[in-house]
């Protein structure tokens, strides 16, 4: 039973920031109909940004902070120079287009910081609270607790805010957001912004666990895109709950399943999206699917 | 000087020129109206207006150019346009469409009176405040479109085709409605329709519009009167 | 200046049209010759890529649906060889049509889950076989030798082949495929199935309504891309005579469509651009530095999806259109 919870606490440690990556490309999705798969470099390169300014001398919180906001920044002007010119191309320009985003962010990483693996100093305190024989780390307490802080921020965004009503108006309808007098192409903007943020968040907090390298959010990219099908391409919430079962059942099953050990794991978040995509189109929690005609 | 003063609007999509060089005027506290078969451009006008297409000509509104200006600019001098087909954000609900109809308003507790006054108007709606624009009926959602629109508290109401899909019986109270509007706030109102005798009954002044053209304008009492205009372009 | 206009099947289309395949030919032939072993190399490796990027425009451009899984059927392809020759020493041609059909079952099983998925579905599910293939590959090290990779003897070869040394030998071998593929490649697109292929790409319910069932074809399509980047794999495992994962990652499905992209989506003639593109492009940018190949393709590829949708062929068309115009001989009405 320990080795049990054990697992799914390790589970829902690496699902909380598949669950943050999820989010971020829920948010683009929902407010733009894009999907962004470079949203794992971008949070990788958010990462290295925290990790610079911590080797420049800021204390670690305030690093992670600076890079942060630095990617809502970032984050804005990719989508100005790069998304906002193929923004109602087609569905294959945009991935296409996303995919050199991908390339180039991961190159130039690799070209500013190598392609060395660079230990991220730990963001929390070493320890852990023993609940019985089991004990749970304060990095994965911190890192749930940062993933609920999000997603609440978030919700109340959404819920109690202009801007957030904004936000979800353009992403359904862009003709009558235009026509009460919002600023369509800024809420767009400022979307990216935040969901390039959020990635941000899963970026740096995974760095402690994974070490900084260009290559470290693509297995996590997998895990979100995996997360954000699942608990439907639409749905905040969905992609929460999808991204922490997600990291719970893969956990579970390198751990039990002998055959699946640390290298097949990855065939779970591929089963997943077959399964969802056969089964359930529209995710879990998503809405239900309608063909463009 | 009138409120709105359109004078030689050129507009269109692409390379299709539509609106060939339209002028018209709308006064202040009136319904006007602009009528024309299918295809004439009714609605293309409209989307020149609030610069949803590419326009050239002169649109001046309270005596300010608004050509060239982009929508949301325009919007902000408390233009509001009801799109033909509703333009209500089908995925959220009555409440928050009466909400973000009020987006450039910043008076908390003007937004709230007005939000009652909705209810008020459309009773239907107030029934249903938590209810998703896309599943109301037709009708209902012909009124929460221009509850909407009202939300801005508006200087100029542009409305396409609020006849549109709905029953006879519905309509009727749909013009009622917007005759009541007119009357009790003051709205200044421009409307689009093929459904001339009903447009014609709540209009001052009245436009035909023939494939991108005005053919005749003048008071909606006199167009209603002219058997050859009527004839001609209204076939009625 | 007055332009010449060129008519499609008159004589003076056909005799320009026979002079520059006879051109080509010649030069393609003579090249071994000319360059050294390592330029020979190289122009092998880049119609290697070719073939990938053929592969991937097949899917992509055809049918309209991406893959970033054609790292991992080209690597599947090349590791069947590696695997066949170095452990169970087979004769490397014939381990040819094992991969091909080892590819072309692997696509089919892609391909028909695949028919059920819109866009950008599909590409998120063969992005996840393009990041799973790596690992996959480590966790049945006893077959591929996991991380260290596998590799083939080079005195699986003679020294010497009809008079040709090694590298002219592989040159000459990936051209004959490059070829015969491209040909296949161009009769299919022209057949009855390539052009309910296409057909469905530009709109899915006209296909229906023409008697042509979408989830048949995009199967097919996707098994034969697929074999198709299995037989490259192969002829990969010939060149290199090694296989091992870190060769066919996710950057090298982007350097495909990198490739595709470049080169003009759709375009047969532009896989070989894209295939001259992956090759020389990463060789001397990385002179420079490591990550440069990178960077570059990365901005190119956004640059032309932005500015230029047809690539670098399509540049060189409205080139050529300046100055000739080839048009399609009038139809005779009765
Ligand atoms: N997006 C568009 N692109 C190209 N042409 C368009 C577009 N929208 C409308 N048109 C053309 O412009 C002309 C006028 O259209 P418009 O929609 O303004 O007509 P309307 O008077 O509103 O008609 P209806 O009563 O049917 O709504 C038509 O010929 C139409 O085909
Ligand atoms: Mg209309």
């Amino acid at each position: 039973m320990t080795k049990f919870f054990q697992l799914v606490i390790a589970g829902i440690e690496i699902g909380s920031i598949y669950a943050l990556v999820a989010l971020a490309i829920v948010i683009i999705y929902a407010s733009t109909g894009l999907k962004n798969l470079a949203q794992g470099e971008m949070a990788m390169f958010s990462a290295f940004i925290a990790y610079q300014f911590h080797a420049w001398g800021l204390g670690i919180w305030l690093a992670l902070i600076l890079a942060i906001l630095t990617t809502f920044v970032l984050g804005m002007g990719v989508q100005q120079v790069v998304l906002k010119p193929v923004q109602d191309s087609s569905l294959l320009t945009v991935v296409i287009v996303t995919l050199g985003l991908f390339l180039g962010l991961n190159s130039v990483a690799g070209f500013i910081w190598g392609y060395m693996m660079l230990a991220f100093p730990a963001i929390f305190p070493e320890g852990a609270v023993e609940i019985g024989s089991v004990g749970i780390s304060y990095a994965a307490i911190g890192v749930f607790a940062v993933l609920l802080a999000c997603a609440g921020a978030l919700f109340a965004l959404f819920q109690f805010t202009k801007i957030g009503l904004a936000m979800r108006a353009v992403a359904y309808n862009k003709e009558t957001s235009m026509l009460v007098g919002v600023q369509v192409n800024r809420v767009i903007m400022v979307g990216f912004g935040l969901a390039a943020s959020l990635g941000a968040v899963g970026g740096i907090f995974a760095a402690p666990k994974l070490f900084l390298d260009p290559f470290m959010m693509l297995t996590v990219l997998i895990y979100a895109l995996a997360s954000a099908a699942f608990g439907g391409l639409d749905s905040p919430l969905g992609a929460v709950i999808a991204g922490l079962f997600i990291g719970v059942i893969e956990n579970l099953a390198g751990g039990y399943i002998g055959f699946i050990g640390s290298d097949l794991k990855i065939v779970v978040p591929l089963v997943i999206i077959l399964g969802t995509l056969l089964f359930r189109p529209q995710g879990l929690l998503g809405r239900k699917y309608i063909p463009r005609v | 000087m009138s409120l709105l003063e359109v004078n030689n609007l050129v507009a269109g999509y692409g390379m299709v020129q539509v609106l060939n060089g339209i002028s018209l005027s709308v006064e202040e506290g009136e319904v006007a109206v602009v009528l024309g078969a299918n295809g004439a451009g009714k609605t293309t006008t409209l989307r020149a207006l609030t610069g949803m297409i590419k326009t050239s000509g002169s649109v001046l509104f309270e005596g300010e150019e608004m050509v060239g200006k982009k929508t949301d600019q325009i919007v902000r001098h408390r233009i509001a346009h009801v799109p033909q087909g509703r333009g209500t954000v089908a995925q959220m609900d009555v409440d928050e469409n009466l909400e973000l109809g009020a987006y450039i308003r910043s008076d908390k507790a003007g937004i709230a009176a007005d939000k009652q006054k909705m209810f008020e108007l459309f009773p239907r709606l107030a029934e249903r405040r938590k209810q998703a624009a896309g599943s109301l009926s037709g009708g209902e959602q012909q009124m929460l479109a221009i509850a909407r629109a009202l939300m801005m508290s508006p200087r100029l109401l542009l409305l396409d085709e609020p006849s549109l899909g709905l029953a006879p019986l519905i309509i009727r109270s749909v013009f009622d409605t917007l005759q009541q509007i007119n009357t009790e706030f003051g709205t200044t109102m421009l409307v689009v329709e093929q459904n001339a005798n009903l447009a014609l009954g709540i209009a001052k002044s009245a436009f035909v519009l023939e494939t991108g053209d005005i053919v005749a304008g003048g008071s909606a009492a006199q167009i209603a009167a002219d058997d050859t205009i009527r004839k001609a372009y209204l076939g009625i | 200046m007055a332009k010449t206009t060129i008519i499609r099947g008159t004589s003076q289309y056909r005799s320009i049209v026979t002079v520059g395949f006879a051109l080509l030919g010649l030069v393609v032939i003579l090249l071994p010759f000319v360059m050294s072993g390592f330029r020979t190399f190289q122009f092998t490796m880049a119609l290697l890529w070719a073939l990938g990027v053929l592969s991937l425009n097949m899917l992509t451009g055809w049918s309209g649906q991406i893959s970033l899984g054609h790292s991992a059927l080209f690597g599947l392809g090349s590791y069947t060889t590696c695997i066949l020759v170095g452990t169970y020493e087979w004769n490397p041609l014939l381990t040819i049509p094992v991969a091909a059909l080892v590819t072309f079952i692997f696509g089919i099983m892609i391909g028909i889950p695949a028919l059920r998925l819109a866009g950008l579905y599909l590409a998120l599910m063969t992005l996840a076989i393009g990041v799973a293939f790596t690992p996959v590959i480590r966790r049945f090290k006893e077959h591929t030798g996991g991380s260290m990779g596998i590799s083939i003897k080079k005195k699986v070869f003679p020294e010497e082949i009809v008079g040709l040394n090694l590298d002219q030998y592989l040159y000459f071998l990936v051209v004959i495929f490059a070829v015969v593929m491209f040909a296949l490649a161009r009769n299919l697109l022209k057949s009855r199935v390539g052009r309910a292929i296409t057909a469905m790409r530009d709109n899915e319910i006209p296909a229906q309504t023409m008697g042509i069932y979408p989830a048949r074809y995009k199967t097919l399509i996707f098994a034969t891309s697929s074999m198709f980047a299995g037989i490259a794999g192969a002829l990969y495992a010939f060149v290199i005579r090694f296989s091992a994962p870190y060769s066919f990652t996710l950057t090298l499905a982007i350097f495909f469509l990198a490739g595709l992209v470049v080169g003009g989506i759709g375009t047969l003639a532009g896989a070989v651009l894209g295939g001259l593109f992956i090759q020389f492009v990463p060789y001397y940018a990385e002179e420079i530095n490591q990550s440069l190949a990178g960077m570059v393709f990365g901005i190119i590829i956004i640059v032309i999806m932005v500015t230029a949708p047809t690539g670098v062929l399509g540049l060189i068309k409205k080139v050529r259109a300046r100055v000739v115009t080839v048009a399609d001989p009038p139809v005779v009405r009765n």
